[in-house]
């Protein structure tokens, strides 16, 4: 088997136990929680039979495994059951919300990327240098500072004084591309920030590795222009291992979308979860739990894809094996 | 004209522990064509010497003393940009680890080319470089050439195979490849063959010495092993803490050389026609780099040490062919 | 055979000389005496120094609503009139113990695991290695949050809550290094004269493994912190009156305009315990791996 496909069959092999590993976590947090869910949901004054109604409905008299089976079923066809508070389908209630927190992600990467890249290199190639000790407090801060409080300090610093930006809600980009845009942008950065400043310390540290090695040693002394050298060879090596980084970072993305969605009242999925846990409506935290596993293994895979693209060292089917 | 000549030669390293002496004077001459073997121990400063000719000796190291003269050139006052030119183009190094030297990321003929074209053309910037539109075909063909030459089988194919599709052999005829690539009057050879099989050891030893000899290249082939010294090299410099001991023609130095630590060293190498003797060890260690002793380097491991020995390391004395550093050699005069 | 007592010695020496790493040692030392100190000053003092120096952090002052920064309120107050520095002050106890905890928790859990896996290798070690990788599909917060649904809120529920989602990062750390560990000779010698197995993780393995725990530990606190904060401001933290940073800053922004202070000063509370954390923790981890003539990077 070629090296690529079996780095790849490796990769889903391990997505699969990690996917399983999951859906049993997530059935798990509703069915190791002492107490009644149905009691919960309803209120300390429902009547038992209300109660014993919701529990019939919602499968609790089964045996565990089988509810188990019956949660793994409905996932996979995308079904998580009623909301016990709206009793709108989970998957619809997902289903619109999804769009904003995916905006407010991939601007927040976008931003984590667009920043942490130049500011990175620049560090190390201008290492021990004014531009180096500001790269370096910048992401020190970056990573030390909340980003909800970012994201209160940009309102009040930026869209208080400006007018331009609105501190509530968001429009999506196919509604209202400028809206969008003003409307994105501050949340975006209050989440991307903290991103920005670990990839850039990645980043700049990597390279400083890749500075030292014997190929960077040898290319110079064979009179090779060093600008030619940091940016073509070392740079391009230094990105591949952030670059699964970036992969992993999602998760903590997803994470700190959910706080910065109460900062700036987005509709967003981490809006949807938080209140979700204060009236203990299980379906709703299951179905955002493993959506949110699901995102994840999937674009690591993704990463993991491109990566094994990139790196002749897996990529290309050694003679030698 | 000597290809190089090097004058007194200082090297140091300061450190947090003090000032390492790692080449402390010394005095080394090769001419066109010549192949002269460095032979030391490790921490004897051979490396660093390389280094040195170069320009290529990095802070915490410098130069404190000493000139180093590559074809009548001053290398040490050199700008950075007339070095760059020097390096690779008419002073090669090859450095002890191969598969160290190469990229993992690029291909082996495109870094061999990249050699090529930055001392035909010059500098590229990066942007053009990264999009491959610096690529020519004329240093391409002349790269394959070169692979060719040192025996890399299919050399057209293997132009576009990365490093480590290249076995260690193979990685290390693309490295010498690469050091002869722009006709250098003068390769620096850093412990080339140390790691490899025996046989490919041969192999490639005498690969080299066919290519050095056809292109009439100067080489110091820096080792610590002599038996290859034996085989290669024309003329042999044995260093010892950071100082030259003993200078002259191979065959002359190792049948009779004329320095306590040559003697030494040829003594410690096992042998296979005496099966039953116990191996040679020399007593004591190498003195400690951040503090040479006064005297004679070797003094205090010599079995034929004297007072005179303590006072200071002795200059080069002639004997025969060979010249020595030794006060014996000295009163074997008088 | 450690090289834990050099290691020690390049911290101090570092924190000693420069500035930098000082300055994270001293805000990490003073951030954790204010807890503890507000931990004496509420429970067995009955809040005398602070009420001395400044104001109860609980006293509420209705005439007094969200005062601006004066000489007897530096940092102003909140809504209810509390003295705005004090609540600060005593909210240090919160975040420095819950993040304590959970890292505490992470730790011991993390380490565990990783020495395990690491030793035994084969099918503990997969499946090991896949439970993290299943914990790590989750974001921390998210994790953090479904588990307080299970567990209800308090102290403990968020202290194991996000102690669980650090205990991956443990035991990777902790594996990786045990792993290079297990190969070294000493251990060998230990198994071959028949230690029994747990003598020889708990003796020749896990002191070598001490100091990337001590730096993983140090920036998972710098994290925990933050999360306990975030996990305040969506109002999963603990429950009122006692202050913590998250919920000051959540009350904060419906006064974001009227009282810039009360939004100000406990995030740059948070700002300042953490850069301390991580500045710690950066220096650490440099003094574990200089670059031989002592030209230390830093990252």
């Amino acid at each position: 088997m070629s090296r690529q496909l079996r780095y790849l069959v490796n990769r889903i092999l391990w997505a699969v136990p990690v996917l399983v590993g999951a859906s049993v976590v997530t059935f798990g947090i509703m069915h190791f929680t002492p107490g009644d869910p149905a009691r919960f949901a309803l209120g300390q004054r429902a009547t038992p039979e209300t109660v014993a109604a919701l529990r019939r409905q919602m499968g609790l008299n089964q045996p565990v495994y089988a509810q188990y089976l019956d949660f793994v079923s409905g996932a996979v066809r995308g079904d998580f059951g009623q909301s016990l508070q709206t009793n709108e389908s989970v998957t619809r209630m997902i289903a619109q919300r999804l769009p904003y927190t995916a905006q407010l992600s991939v601007a927040g990467l976008l931003i984590a990327v667009v920043v942490s890249f130049p500011v990175g290199v620049v560090g190390a190639v201008r290492e021990g240098q004014f531009a180096d000790h500001v790269s370096r407090v910048g992401a020190l801060l970056g990573i030390s500072t909340p980003n909800f409080w970012l994201g209160l300090l940009l309102i009040l610093l930026v869209a208080v004084p400006l007018e331009s930006f609105p501190i509530f809600g968001m429009t999506l980009v196919t509604e209202d591309p400028v809206e969008a845009v003003t409307s994105t942008l501050l949340p975006a950065i209050a989440l991307g920030t903290a991103q920005a400043a670990l990839l850039t310390r990645l980043l700049r540290g990597g390279m400083l590795d890749e500075l030292q090695s014997g190929y960077v040693r040898t290319a110079k002394a064979y009179g090779i222009d060093s600008a030619e050298v940091t940016y073509v060879y070392v740079l391009k090596n230094a990105v591949l291992p952030t670059i699964t980084v970036i992969g992993l970072q999602l998760g903590s993305l997803l994470g700190g979308a959910v706080i910065v969605e109460q900062v700036f009242g987005i509709p967003g999925i981490g809006r949807m979860s938080v209140s979700a846990i204060f009236s203990k409506d299980f379906p709703v935290i299951q179905g955002v739990t493993m959506l949110v596993a699901v995102v994840f293994v999937a674009a690591n895979l993704l990463v993991d894809l491109v990566y094994a693209r990139l790196d002749p060292r897996i990529a290309i089917d050694g003679g030698e094996g | 004209m000597s290809v190089l000549r090097i004058d007194d030669l200082h090297t140091y390293f300061e450190t947090r522990s003090g000032t390492v002496h790692a080449v402390d004077g010394i005095d080394l001459e090769v001419e066109p064509g010549e192949i002269v073997g460095l032979v030391g121990e490790s921490g004897s400063g051979k490396s660093v010497t390389a280094d040195s000719i170069m320009n290529l000796v990095e802070p915490p190291g410098h130069i404190p003393r000493g000139t180093v003269e590559y074809d009548g050139r001053d290398v040490l006052s050199l700008p950075e940009s007339e070095l760059a030119d020097l390096w690779g183009g008419e002073i090669s190094r090859i450095f002890q680890d191969p598969g160290e030297a190469f990229n993992p990321t690029q291909t082996v003929g495109r870094q061999l080319h990249d050699v090529l074209r930055s001392h035909r053309h010059g500098s590229v910037h990066p942007l053009k470089r990264a999009l491959g539109l610096d690529h020519d075909a004329a240093c391409r063909e002349q790269v394959v050439e070169m692979l060719d030459a040192v025996d890399i089988p299919n050399p057209e194919e293997r132009y576009s195979d990365y490093p480590h599709e290249f076995s260690g052999g193979m990685i290390q005829r693309a490295m010498i490849a690469m050091a002869l690539l722009c006709d250098p009057a003068l390769v620096l050879a850093d412990e080339p063959t140390t790691g490899l099989d025996v046989s490919i050891e041969r192999q490639i030893l005498t690969l080299f010495k066919d290519l050095v000899e056809e292109m009439n290249t100067a080489v110091l082939w820096i080792t610590h092993d002599l038996s290859v010294v034996a085989k290669l090299c024309d003329r042999v410099v044995v260093m010892y803490a950071g100082k030259v001991m003993e200078v002259g023609p191979t065959d002359a130095v190792l049948s009779s050389p004329k320095n306590p630590y040559t003697r030494a060293l040829l003594q410690s190498i096992p042998r296979h026609d005496r099966p039953d003797e116990d191996l040679f060890v020399m007593e004591g260690d190498v003195p400690d780099p951040l503090n040479r002793p006064s005297g004679c380097r070797f003094a205090d491991r010599c079995p034929e040490a004297h007072e005179r020995c303590l006072d200071a390391h002795p200059p080069r004395y002639e004997a025969g062919e060979q010249e020595s550093a030794c006060y014996l050699v000295a009163e074997a005069d008088e | 055979m450690t090289d834990r007592s050099t290691v020690r010695g390049r911290v101090s020496r570092r924190v000693r000389t420069d500035p930098v790493a000082g300055v994270g040692a001293f805000v990490v030392v003073a951030a954790v005496l204010l807890a503890g100190f507000s931990v004496v000053d509420e429970f067995l003092l009955d809040e005398f120094v602070v009420k001395s120096v400044l104001h109860s952090p609980y006293e509420l002052a209705p005439d007094n609503r969200l005062a601006s920064p004066s000489a007897a309120h530096p940092f102003g107050t909140d809504e209810q009139g509390r003295d705005i520095l004090a609540r600060v002050v005593y909210g240090t106890r919160t975040s420095i113990v819950i993040g304590t905890g959970a890292v505490a928790f992470a730790t011991v859990t993390g380490v565990t695991l990783g020495v395990v896996t690491a030793y035994y290798g084969g099918l503990v070690d997969d499946i090991g290695m896949r439970a993290m990788d299943v914990l790590l599909a989750f974001p921390a917060i998210l994790l953090a949050i479904a588990l307080l649904a299970s567990l209800g809120r308090g102290f403990t529920s968020i202290i194991v809550a996000l102690g669980v989602a650090y205990v991956p990062s443990f035991a990777r750390v902790t594996r990786s290094k045990a792993l290079s560990v297990k190969s070294e000779e000493y251990v060998t010698a230990a198994e071959l004269m028949g230690y029994p197995t747990r003598n020889v993780l708990v003796d020749e393995i896990l002191p070598n493994c001490v100091t990337p725990i001590v730096v993983q530990a140090t920036f998972s606190l710098a994290v925990a912190i933050i999360a306990e904060a975030g996990l305040s401001y969506l109002g999963l933290g603990v429950t009122p009156p006692t202050p913590t940073w998250g919920i000051m800053l959540s009350s904060a922004q419906e006064y974001i305009t009227s009282a810039w202070w009360y939004s100000l000063f406990p995030g740059l509370a948070i700002v300042v315990t953490v850069l301390g954390f991580n500045l710690l923790g950066d220096n650490i981890r440099d003094a574990l791996d200089p670059q031989g003539d002592g030209s230390e990077r830093r990252l």
